[in-house]
């Protein structure tokens, strides 16, 4: 019954290690900060990310006002890990992140705020795949 | 103790104890309560001994018996053989085998339900594409890489141009 309950633990385990878990923006992606009713929320795995080098790619857009873009921000500040970049302007903000690689996939998070005032657009992204860079991803765009 | 095995005399002639002791054996045997080499004693003694007449049919029995089962008694020994090599599970594991199959077959179960779902699970993860719009979900495909593609290039956009720098610098919205 014990080796049973084992099995079960890394079953379950191996199934919800994945994607942004672990890093202190999976709150957002849990929709503990914005509710699901209030953003549009996009999971694509395999081969339909395949032609941007991602593996898996998850992005939140949604309205939020200046605490929580604030409260967001902090977020992202506390899982700067490797590479850092912060691009500023009156009417948008872009940080661009990249994190450690797991298990040899390059993985990425990017924010963008557009907007001062009461409520500012907001995207979160989270991807993970081959791709090097994200200089290489605006290569693969044009 | 007494000693209960039959024994021949010299000449092959029976004594009295020894003839009382063949009709209790015999009477044993036909009972289906004697042992392999009690049986095996009693055919020798019949083969070599002068019997009364009453007990030639149990003779001609036992050496019948003698040569149609010497083909089974090797049979056996074999299986003795083989049981004290180990070829065969001995008793006790069987037995706790036959006692827990339930319990080993529920795991078995289980095992596969669980090797089952997680494959399934695993396989759908690995070409999952799904949105959540406003909380509702959609599973259109174009509609969803609409949207990746919308948002990797809006965040691909961190380029500023020298109008919007300039902007920025001289404070003109």
């Amino acid at each position: 019954m014990k080796k049973i309950l084992i099995l079960l633990l890394i079953v379950s385990a191996s199934l919800t290690a994945y994607g942004q878990r672990g890093l202190h923006i999976d709150q957002l992606f849990q929709g503990r900060i914005i509710p699901q009713e209030r953003m549009v929320e996009t999971k694509v795995r395999g081969k339909m990310v395949a032609k941007y080098q991602l593996s898996y790619f998850h992005s939140l857009r949604f309205e939020a006002t200046a605490s929580e873009v604030k409260r967001i921000e902090e977020l992202l500040d506390k899982d700067r890990q490797t590479s850092y970049q912060r691009v500023e302007s009156k009417k948008a903000l872009t940080i661009m992140l990249q994190l450690q690689p797991q298990a040899s996939l390059n993985r990425y998070l990017c924010f963008k705020r557009t907007g001062n005032g009461k409520h500012m657009q907001v995207v979160v992204i989270y991807m993970e795949g081959t791709l090097s860079s994200l200089d290489k991803m605006n290569e693969i765009l044009k | 103790m007494t000693d209960n095995r039959l024994r021949m005399t010299d000449d092959g002639l029976m004594t009295a104890d020894n003839e009382r002791k063949i009709r209790v054996m015999a009477g044993r045997f036909l009972e289906g309560e004697t042992s392999l080499e009690e049986e095996r004693q009693l055919t020798d003694l019949c083969r070599h001994t002068q019997l009364p007449p009453d007990l030639l049919p149990l003779r001609e029995m036992l050496l019948a018996l003698e040569s149609v089962g010497s083909g089974t008694d090797n049979m056996d020994v074999r299986a003795d053989e083989r049981q004290t090599a180990g070829d065969t599970p001995p008793a006790k594991s069987r037995n706790l085998f036959a006692k827990n199959r339930k319990w080993l077959a529920a795991a078995a179960a289980v095992v596969l339900l669980l090797a089952g779902g997680g494959t399934l699970l695993w396989h759908q993860q690995q070409n999952q594409c799904v949105a959540y719009i406003y909380g509702k979900r959609c599973t259109d495909q174009a509609v969803i890489m609409k949207e990746v593609y919308h948002q990797i290039s809006e965040v691909s956009e961190t380029d500023i141009g020298v109008e919007e720098q300039l902007n920025d610098m001289f404070g003109i919205n």
